[in-house]
């Protein structure tokens, strides 16, 4: 569980770096599910521009150990800390990176609030790929700002003034170890530079249940958006749920709630008996 | 001339960095004015005598005419008036020189002090790492509602704590954050001599890591004219001495000079 001001640190600046949150052992069992999970994908399916990302869920039969981290009190605690009891767990991802940088960006829209765990699984610092952070960047207002700020790779200006390269915009850089995780806020802006051409990121994603009319709104429209690309993209992040961690073989009260939320909000379609 | 990308940089960071500005031969020749008031006033060099050889000296721009022309320069006064807009208003130099560190803080802090804009200005005579004394910015700290969730990062600055001995309840109070002032998120302005920052005094800043021999920079203050009664409020607020400008400056030939200053002692007596 996080203390008061870890609480404090994450809702001011976004995120929060945690020190060898899993164990060796545990660091050799997901790398393992993580390889598993990578030779069974089909290699045509890197996405995502500069940064040729291949994503998959981990909420499939080859990877217990990785479905199990969602509902693992170390990390669905801390959810529940910084997002209310009632969070929703959302999915957890397995990703290889083989570009060299990923844009600045926020994972989500305004007013959608959750956050993701990320664990990078090896070494990395500020000229090997590691998250590059702008604190403070999910709060109102500086958010919306940043869009106005010329950047090279995704939102150029004309020649004469083309905008910042990635690693130009001032930020924080979150060097970690294998055994580390940073805890980001959906909101903050966030990209990465000079990667190694086999990146590797495992997730783990929840969402807030919303409560003002704002965040419902922001939701919905999310959730609209994700199942609407679902439907036009193969290799789309928005993927459907696999009827194995749907059967909730262990009767999960709480995968059994995520289960009946999910499918609230639109994001799975009928339960397997 | 700021192009429309750096403006917006400024806008949104709190802060703007112009790399090597000024060419070896000029930071020549304003590092040896800079030395020559040092010694004349305090008679010490870097790093040396106590508390790691710090010093301040008040108006080390308005006290050496070869500095005063960096006032007046385009690089700097030309940005200014892009950044502040026209008619802003000189508000004293300092030179520094030491080895001492600097906790979180901003330089204007209370009530509205971050809704009128006031800049510092800063050439570092040494270059400088994030580990050895460069200026540590929390980028985009000026704006509201972040500037306010930081203000805790005052208590440790404001007072003499010290929170590995401190009980709990204490602790919270210096450490907000959980972490030390190096381990605060933060952009760190690494730089070489030549090199130029113009900041907002509302965002917070820090300087930590083994400064060596001691580090030198000349700092520049300016505001944006005064338009209302609040802006010279706020600006008596922490610094009164504002409106009673060196002489060398109010006698000033320069128009670029003595515009800045001219109508500062009527401000200050109309509130």
């Amino acid at each position: 569980m996080l203390t008061e001001q870890q609480v404090t640190q994450f809702h001011t600046f976004g995120f929060l770096v945690l020190r060898n949150i899993i164990t060796e052992d545990e660091h050799k069992i997901v790398s393992e599910e993580v390889e598993k999970g990578y030779a069974n994908k089909d290699k045509s399916e890197f996405i995502g521009g500069e940064r040729l990302q291949l994503n998959w869920t981990n909420l499939v039969p080859i990877s217990p150990y990785l479905t199990s981290l969602l509902e693992n009190p170390r990390f669905y605690g801390i959810a529940q800390q910084l997002l209310g009891e009632d969070v929703v767990g959302f999915d957890t991802t397995s990703n290889i990176m083989k570009g060299d940088r990923t844009t600045w960006h926020p994972d989500a829209p305004p007013n959608l609030q959750g956050l993701k765990f990320t664990f990078y699984l090896d070494r990395l610092d500020g000229e090997s790929g590691a998250l590059r952070i702008i604190p403070g960047s999910h709060q109102v207002g500086f958010s919306d700002a940043i869009r106005e700020v010329r950047l090279k790779d995704n939102n150029p200006g004309p020649p004469e003034d083309p905008g910042l390269a990635i690693n130009e915009v001032p930020c924080h850089i979150c060097e970690t170890g294998p055994r580390d995780a940073v805890i980001m806020n959906y909101l903050n802006w966030h990209a990465s530079w000079h990667g190694s051409s086999r990146r590797r990121m495992v997730t783990l994603k929840y969402y807030k249940n919303p409560k003002s009319p704002e965040e419902t709104e922001a939701l919905r429209k999310h959730m609209t958006e994700a199942i609407e690309d679902r439907k036009k993209n193969k290799t789309t992040i928005n993927r459907t749920y696999s009827e194995f961690w749907l059967s909730n073989p262990d009767n999960s009260p709480v995968r059994a709630r995520w289960i009946s939320k999910l499918q609230e909000w639109g994001l799975i379609d009928k339960v397997p008996a | 001339m700021l192009i429309k990308g750096q403006l917006a940089h400024f806008e949104t960071f709190g802060f703007l960095v112009l790399r090597q500005a000024f060419s070896p031969a000029e930071m020549k020749t304003f590092i040896a004015a800079a030395e020559e008031i040092w010694v004349e006033e305090k008679g010490m060099s870097v790093g040396s005598g106590e508390n790691g050889g710090a010093h301040s000296v008040r108006a080390i721009v308005e006290k050496h005419p070869k500095l005063t022309a960096l006032a007046e320069d385009d690089r700097i006064y030309g940005t200014l008036e892009q950044l502040l807009g026209p008619g802003f208003i000189w508000a004293c130099s300092e030179g520094q020189r030491g080895r001492v560190s600097t906790t979180w803080h901003n330089d204007r802090p209370g009530k509205n002090q971050n809704k009128y804009t006031r800049m510092k200005v800063h050439l570092y005579i040494e270059p400088t790492t994030k580990e050895t004394g460069a200026l540590r910015v929390i980028p985009g700290s000026h704006r509201s509602p972040y500037h306010e969730s930081l203000e805790p990062l005052m208590n440790r600055h404001m007072g003499s704590g010290d929170a590995a001995n401190a009980d709990n309840g204490n602790r919270v109070h210096l450490l907000p954050f959980g972490v030390e002032g190096p381990d605060i998120p933060c952009y760190a302005f690494e730089s070489n001599p030549g090199d130029v920052i113009f900041f907002h005094q509302n965002i917070f800043h820090a300087v930590y890591g083994g400064l060596g021999e001691g580090r030198r920079y000349i700092a520049m203050k300016f505001a944006a004219k005064p338009m209302t009664d609040e802006h010279i409020r706020l600006i008596k607020e922490h610094t009164e001495y504002v409106f009673h400008p060196h002489e060398a400056f109010l006698n000033s030939e320069s128009p670029r000079i003595r515009g800045m200053v001219e109508n500062l002692k009527a401000l200050g007596a109309k509130v």
